[in-house]
Order: C-alpha cells, then sequence, then structure tokens
C-alpha cells in the first residue's frame, strides 16, 4: 500500500452491497445487450452510449482465440479485490483451457466463478488491433479421462509441477471488438 | 520458469514507461476486461479516456477496479506484468484533465471526453524468467 492513500477497504462494502442487490436483474439486462452485439456483423458498428464499437463475429472472435497463447484473467479474489492475471491458454472446441497450481486462480476456479478472459493483439506505435472478452464459468478439471484429453492439447504450465490443474472457461459471452487509433482505445 | 517480484518502484517504473493497460471492471454484476490507452499523472494516478455513458464509464465510478500492464513474449515464458488495485473515479473539466489531456491521445469527434482516473492502492508486478528446463523445451 502506497503511503496516504485511501484504503481500499472502505469502497468494498459499497461496491458489493450495490452489486448484489442488482444481480438477478441485471445478468438478464447484460446478457441481452450482449446477444445483441454478438449479432452485429463484423465492422459494424452498434449505435448510442457505450455500444460504439466495430463488433468482431464470434467465429472470428474464436479464430483469433485459437491463434493467440496469452490471455488475462480477472476474477475476485478473496477479500473481494478483483485482479487481473496473464495466463497462457488454447481453445478446446469452444471453451478456455489454462493450467494452474494451487493459488487464487484455483480456488476462483474450484468456487465456480464467473470470471472474465481477455486476449488481445494491439501494436503500440498505431494502437489498433483487436480484443476479444469470454465471460464464464471457470471449473476446475477432476475427471481423469478429461484430464488425459487435455493433455493431448500440449499446453504448458506456466510453472511445471505435480499439482498443476486444469481449470476450463465455459463461455457465457463471447464479444470482439477492433481497436482503431481513431477510437483512442 | 521462475518468477521474481518487482518492487514498488520498478512497478512504478513499468507503469510510466508504457501506454496501454487492461482494465478489469464489474459491468451489471458481470466482470468485463477492456484495454485502454492510459497515461501517468503524478505518481499515483492512471488516467484514460472513454466514451461518457459508456460500460466503461458506467463501470468506473467510484469503484475498485484492477489495471495490469504486461510485456510477456508470446509463449507467455518470459516477461513481466505489474497489477494495480485502486479507486476508479470520474474527472470533470478542471485543471487536471487540461493537463493531462494532451498526454492521454485524443480522438476528434469521437466523444471519448470521459476521463477516468485511478489511484493506485496496490501495486504488485514479476518477472518471468525462463529457466534451463523450459529453455530445452521441457
Amino acid at each position: 500500500m502506497l503511503g496516504g492513500m485511501p484504503s481500499i477497504a472502505q469502497f468494498v462494502p459499497r461496491f458489493f452491497a450495490s452489486a448484489i442487490v442488482n444481480a438477478g436483474r441485471a445478468v438478464l439486462e447484460e446478457t441481452e445487450r450482449w446477444e445483441q452485439r454478438d449479432r452485429l456483423a463484423p465492422g459494424a458498428r452498434a449505435d448510442g452510449p457505450g455500444q460504439a464499437i466495430d463488433a468482431i463475429a464470434p467465429d472470428e472472435c474464436w479464430e483469433l482465440l485459437a491463434g493467440a497463447e496469452i490471455g488475462r484473467l480477472s476474477f475476485g479474489v478473496h477479500g473481494g479485490l478483483p485482479v487481473i492475471v496473464p495466463v497462457n491458454f488454447t481453445v478446446d472446441g469452444e471453451t478456455i483451457v489454462f493450467r494452474t497450481g494451487r493459488g487464487p486462480k484455483l480456488t476462483a476456479a474450484s468456487r465456480r466463478e464467473i470470471v472474465a478472459f481477455e486476449a488481445d493483439a494491439i501494436d503500440v506505435e498505431s494502437r489498433t488491433g483487436w480484443s476479444v472478452v469470454v465471460i464464464g464459468q471457470a471449473r476446475v478439471v477432476t475427471s481423469e479421462t478429461e484430464r488425459r484429453r487435455l493433455d493431448a492439447l500440449g499446453l504448458r504450465p506456466w510453472v511445471a509441477g505435480p499439482r498443476d490443474e486444469y481449470v476450463v472457461i465455459t463461455p457465457r459471452n463471447v464479444a470482439g471488438r477492433l481497436v482503431h487509433a481513431s477510437q483512442d482505445l | 520458469m521462475s518468477f521474481t517480484s518487482l518492487t514498488q518502484t520498478e512497478c512504478m517504473a513499468k507503469l510510466a514507461q508504457h501506454s496501454i493497460g487492461r482494465i478489469a471492471v464489474t459491468s451489471r454484476a458481470l466482470p468485463a476486461i477492456v484495454p485502454v490507452n492510459y497515461a501517468m499523472t503524478g505518481r499515483t494516478t492512471i488516467v484514460f479516456r472513454t466514451e461518457p455513458g459508456g460500460m466503461l464509464a458506467r463501470a468506473t465510478e467510484d469503484t475498485v477496479v484492477a489495471f495490469e500492464v504486461d510485456e510477456l513474449a508470446r509463449d507467455g515464458r518470459s516477461g513481466w506484468s505489474v497489477l494495480v488495485v485502486g479507486v476508479a473515479h470520474h474527472l470533470d473539466g478542471s485543471d487536471v484533465v487540461r493537463a493531462v489531456a494532451s498526454r492521454v491521445s485524443s480522438a476528434v469527434g469521437e466523444g471519448r471526453d470521459q476521463f477516468v482516473a485511478i489511484t493506485i492502492g496496490q501495486i504488485t508486478g514479476r518477472v518471468v524468467e525462463p529457466t534451463p528446463s523450459a529453455l530445452a523445451g521441457v
């Protein structure tokens, strides 16, 4: 913690109280919004506040994901603070798979949390590229049969060890957008 | 492959040297990650701009967020990442905005004129280095 800064803890109760109260209705609204976004043709622009995006079609999102090796995973950790961590991953069907040892990622997955996963390729100079976000439920693979099948994917763990587990994210929403310099990210 | 922690000073230096990061927010009870173009203002504040009233603007009003910057080899076996947890809030048309406006590249006509500041609460970082066995392809 840097000196002289407001404590994050004081903001957390308000943050989560409002999130929980609105959760049921909000999930439905958000799902509709993402479905609308998914219906957009590649390159099409949605109108209205917050929707000025160049959407990428779901099939293309999966192609982009399949060609990437590094993504970023976001979830809540104990105490409620959000984190983003890079993971190397692979695509298996229409799921995201990564390996992890004991730690916050495994804990989140064992609780079957809803997580966000993002992969992108953005050129720093031109600030152009793409970004795909998957929102879905994480789970730890416990079946030996499934483990053996995933072993064949050749996914390399960050740090090799006997406790490496497979985590699978089953998407609820997949949304991609093209990033243009003119959009100022 | 091994991980080494970065010091707070090293983490701040990484933030200052880069311009693209990813912010994690909660939007209508669901998590989201958005890449943003950012600049530092002072030692402890990250500033970026977004569309007024958009998803990101709505999700960054006095809210705890995570912000990440990294530079990783394509296979993830070397590089570094820095994670910030902080409180996001909207900036208005004050001197602060004018001061940072020139540093957070703009998009004329795109209307992305909502400035958002993240006050850094916690900052951590790590370096990933290949171990000999990793280099050998194990």
